[in-house]
C-alpha cells in the first residue's frame, strides 16, 4: 500500500526570471510502506530538492504530494509543523543535533515537542540509542561525539517520533567506511525487523547497493 | 527537555560572548543606580536641608506675605485651624512660626540675622534641631533665651550664657529692642541659615515684634514627602482664601525646584545616551546569536517546533541574559550605595562653595530608594526585549530550507 503519492510535482526556482531552474520537473512517484528506496543521481540533479519536497520543508510549484491520504500542500504551516513532527522523521547530511542537548536529550526532543511523558520519553530515548549502538554516550552532548556517533543519534531522534517513514539526505556522506557500514546495517535491520520506510537521497555506492529501490534522477526527471 | 532548560543553555553555548554582554549590562546597571542614588540622594538632601530643615513642605501664611515677607502682613494664629489641619490625613503636625529680620550685636560686633520664633518642642519634631545643639541646651516652652546658629556665634564671637541685643522693626512700625541670654549653640546643616539664625520661643519673639497671637505662617509638617499632593488641596479647601494661602515647598522654593529638575533631566539624558549605546551592543549580539543559530532554527522547526515555541525560547534566553547581567549589577551596586549612604561624599573647594550659595550643606548624598534598582531593571528588561524583536521577526519570517542550507 502506498503512504506517499507524488502527481506531477514540479519545483521551478526564480521562477519568474531568466534563471529559471527546473529542479523537479513533472515527477509521479509513489512508496510503499516499508520500503528501503534511494533516490540518485549526481549532484545538482534534484535529489535533495524531492526529498525536501517529501518533507513539507519546501513547497513545489505545482503538484501534489499525497502522504497518507493528506495532501500536504494543503496544509497550513502550522499544521504542516505538525504534521511533520508526528509522520516524518529527518536524517541530514550534517546531522544537524541541538548541540547543547545531550544525545538522550536530542532523541527526546521531538518527543518533547509530541507532549509524551517524561518516562515514556526517558524509556524510548534510551531504547532507540540502544538500539543504534550508543547507549553507553548518551549523556554525551554532540561536539564529543564522532561523526558516525552523531549520526546515529540523528537516526534514533528521527525513529523518536515513531514517524510514518525516514527522509535521509545523504546520512553517508561526512562518514568513513566503517561508520558507513555501522549506519546502514542499523538502518536495514531497522527497516527489516521494524518495517521503517527509509528513503534516501544519495550518490553513496555502498548506499545504494543496499537499497531495495533506486530511483534514478536526472535533470529533476526520474530516468529510470 | 524543558524549555527553560533549554534557553539557559544556550544562553552559555557561548560563554565568553555572553560574559562580555551581560557585564555591558552589569555596567550599565551599576552606573546608572549609582548616578541614580547620588543624584536622588542629592535631591533629597537639597530638600531636607532647604525644606525639611527649614521651611516645611507647606505653609500657611496671610496672602500677602509671601510677596513681599514684611512683619505687617501676618495671620492670626488660630488654634481652631491649627486643629482642622492636623485633622487632614498625612499631616503630622503644624507649627505656629513668627519670623522676621533683626540686627544682633554683642560686644562691638553687629550682624543682619534672622530671627525665628517657634513652638521648642513642635518645630523640634520637624527640624530636629535639638539634636544639633553642639553647647548649651535646646529651648524649653515659653523660654525668654534664644539659641544661635553655630556660624553666626562664632562671628559674633559669642558663648552659651552670654547676652545678645536684638534690635528690630516690629508689627506696625513699632520698634523692636530686646537683650536675650544665648541658652545654646547648634550646628546648622544648610550653612546658609547657619551664618544667621536666631531662634527663640514663639512667645517671646511675638512679645518681641509686638505682635502677641500673630503668626508669619503655620508650617504644616507632613508624615512623607510623597503625600503632599495629596495633603495640599485638602489644606487648601480649610482655608479662607479672602485671607489664607497654602504654599507648597516648590512654590516657595522655585530656584531650588529649577535646579533639581534641570539637574535631574541632564541626568536622565545621560543615562539615555548610555543605554542607548548599551542597547547597539546588546542588539550586535543578538544579530550574531540570530546569524549562526539560523541552521538551528531551521532543524528545529523541520523536526516540528512551531515558530512561536521557538521566540519563546529565544526571549527566554534573552531575559536570562538580561538577569544575569542586570541582578549582578544591581547586587554590586547595592554595596557601593550602602556604602556611600552612610558615608555621603563631603565636598569642598568650589564646588562647595556653590551648594553654600544655595543654603545647601556641600553633600553628595546617595538615596538607598528600591525603586532605582527596580527602574534600572526595567530598563536593562525593556532594551532586550525591543531588542529581541528583531530575533523574534527573523524567526517568524525564516524559510526552513535557506536556513537549513545556512
Amino acid at each position: 500500500m502506498s503512504i506517499i503519492k507524488l502527481k506531477n510535482l514540479n519545483k521551478i526556482y526564480n521562477e519568474n526570471s531568466e534563471i529559471a531552474v527546473h529542479a523537479v520537473n513533472n515527477i509521479n512517484l509513489s512508496f510503499k510502506e516499508g520500503e528501503f528506496s534511494a533516490i540518485v543521481g549526481p549532484s545538482g540533479c534534484g535529489k535533495t530538492t524531492l526529498l525536501n519536497l517529501l518533507g513539507g520543508l519546501d513547497s513545489p510549484s505545482s503538484g501534489e504530494i499525497i502522504i497518507d491520504g493528506v495532501n500536504i500542500g494543503d496544509l497550513k504551516e502550522s499544521k504542516l509543523t505538525d504534521f511533520r513532527m508526528n509522520n516524518i522523521g529527518f536524517v541530514f547530511q550534517a546531522y544537524n543535533l541541538i548541540p547543547v542537548l545531550t544525545a538522550r536529550e536530542n532523541v527526546e526532543f521531538v518527543m518533547h515537542l509530541q507532549g509524551r511523558s517524561k518516562k515514556e520519553r526517558e524509556e524510548r530515548s534510551m531504547a532507540l540509542l540502544e538500539s543504534v549502538g550508543i547507549g553507553d554516550r548518551a549523556k554525551v552532548r554532540p561536539a564529543k561525539l564522532s561523526g558516525g556517533q552523531q549520526q546515529r543519534v540523528a537516526v534514533a531522534r528521527a525513529l523518536a517520533s515513531k514517524p510514518k517513514f525516514i527522509l535521509a539526505d545523504e546520512p553517508t556522506a561526512n562518514l568513513d567506511s566503517k561508520s558507513t557500514e555501522n549506519l546502514l546495517d542499523i538502518m536495514e535491520q531497522l527497516n527489516r525487523e521494524e518495517n521503517i520506510t527509509f528513503i534516501f537521497s544519495t550518490h553513496d555506492v555502498r548506499v545504494m547497493k543496499k537499497a531495495r529501490r533506486l530511483i534514478k534522477l536526472e535533470d529533476g526527471k526520474v530516468i529510470e | 527537555m524543558e524549555i527553560v532548560k533549554l534557553a539557559w543553555r544556550n544562553v552559555w553555548r557561548n560563554k565568553r560572548r555572553t560574559i562580555i554582554t551581560a557585564s555591558s549590562l552589569m555596567f550599565a546597571v551599576i552606573f546608572g543606580v549609582v548616578m541614580r542614588s547620588m543624584q536622588l540622594g542629592t535631591y533629597d538632601h537639597m530638600i531636607d536641608s532647604a525644606v525639611r530643615q527649614y521651611s516645611g513642605f507647606i505653609q500657611v501664611q496671610d496672602k500677602a506675605y509671601w510677596k513681599d515677607k514684611t512683619i505687617d502682613d501676618l495671620m492670626l494664629d488660630s488654634i481652631g485651624l491649627r486643629e482642622k489641619i492636623i485633622g487632614v490625613e498625612g499631616v503630622h503636625s503644624v507649627l505656629p512660626r513668627l519670623e522676621s529680620f533683626a540686627l544682633i550685636s554683642s560686644g562691638n560686633k553687629t550682624k543682619g540675622a534672622f530671627f525665628q520664633g517657634v513652638d521648642p518642642a513642635l518645630d523640634d519634631q520637624m527640624t530636629q534641631i535639638s539634636h544639633k545643639v553642639v553647647k548649651g541646651r535646646f529651648l524649653e516652652k515659653d523660654d525668654d533665651g534664644v539659641l544661635l546658629s553655630q556660624r553666626l556665634a562664632s562671628y559674633l564671637n559669642i558663648n552659651v550664657g552670654d547676652t545678645i541685643v536684638l534690635l528690630s522693626q516690629g508689627y506696625h512700625g513699632v520698634t523692636a529692642a530686646d537683650v536675650f541670654p544665648v541658652r545654646g549653640i547648634a550646628k546648622i546643616p544648610n550653612p546658609k541659615l547657619d551664618k544667621a539664625l536666631i531662634i527663640g520661643s514663639l512667645k517671646k519673639v511675638q512679645q518681641f515684634y509686638g505682635a502677641e497671637g500673630m503668626l508669619t505662617s503655620m508650617v504644616v509638617n507632613i508624615k512623607s514627602k510623597g503625600d503632599i499632593e495629596d495633603v495640599l488641596p485638602k489644606v487648601r479647601e480649610l482655608l479662607n482664601p479672602e485671607h489664607l494661602v497654602a504654599l507648597s515647598w516648590t512654590e516657595m522654593n522655585k530656584e531650588l525646584k529649577q535646579q533639581i529638575d534641570s539637574d535631574n533631566g541632564s541626568g536622565i539624558i545621560m543615562l539615555a545616551i548610555l543605554y542607548i549605546v548599551i542597547f547597539f551592543g546588546i542588539l550586535g549580539t543578538i544579530i550574531m546569536m540570530t546569524a549562526e543559530r539560523k541552521k538551528e532554527f531551521g532543524v528545529m522547526v523541520a523536526l516540528g517546533m512551531h515558530r512561536y515555541y521557538l521566540a519563546l525560547v529565544v526571549l527566554l534566553e534573552t531575559i536570562f541574559l538580561g538577569f544575569v547581567g542586570a541582578l549582578t549589577g544591581a547586587l554590586l551596586s547595592s554595596f557601593i550605595v550602602a556604602y556611600y549612604y552612610r558615608k555621603p561624599i563631603r565636598l569642598d573647594g568650589e564646588m562647595a562653595d556653590v551648594y553654600e550659595q544655595f543654603g545647601i550643606e556641600p553633600v553628595l548624598a546617595f538615596s538607598n530608594d528600591f525603586g532605582i534598582f527596580i527602574n534600572q531593571f526595567w530598563v536593562v528588561l525593556t532594551l532586550l526585549i525591543i531588542a529581541v524583536i528583531y530575533s523574534l521577526i527573523k524567526i517568524s519570517s525564516f524559510k526552513i530550507i535557506n536556513a537549513l542550507h545556512s
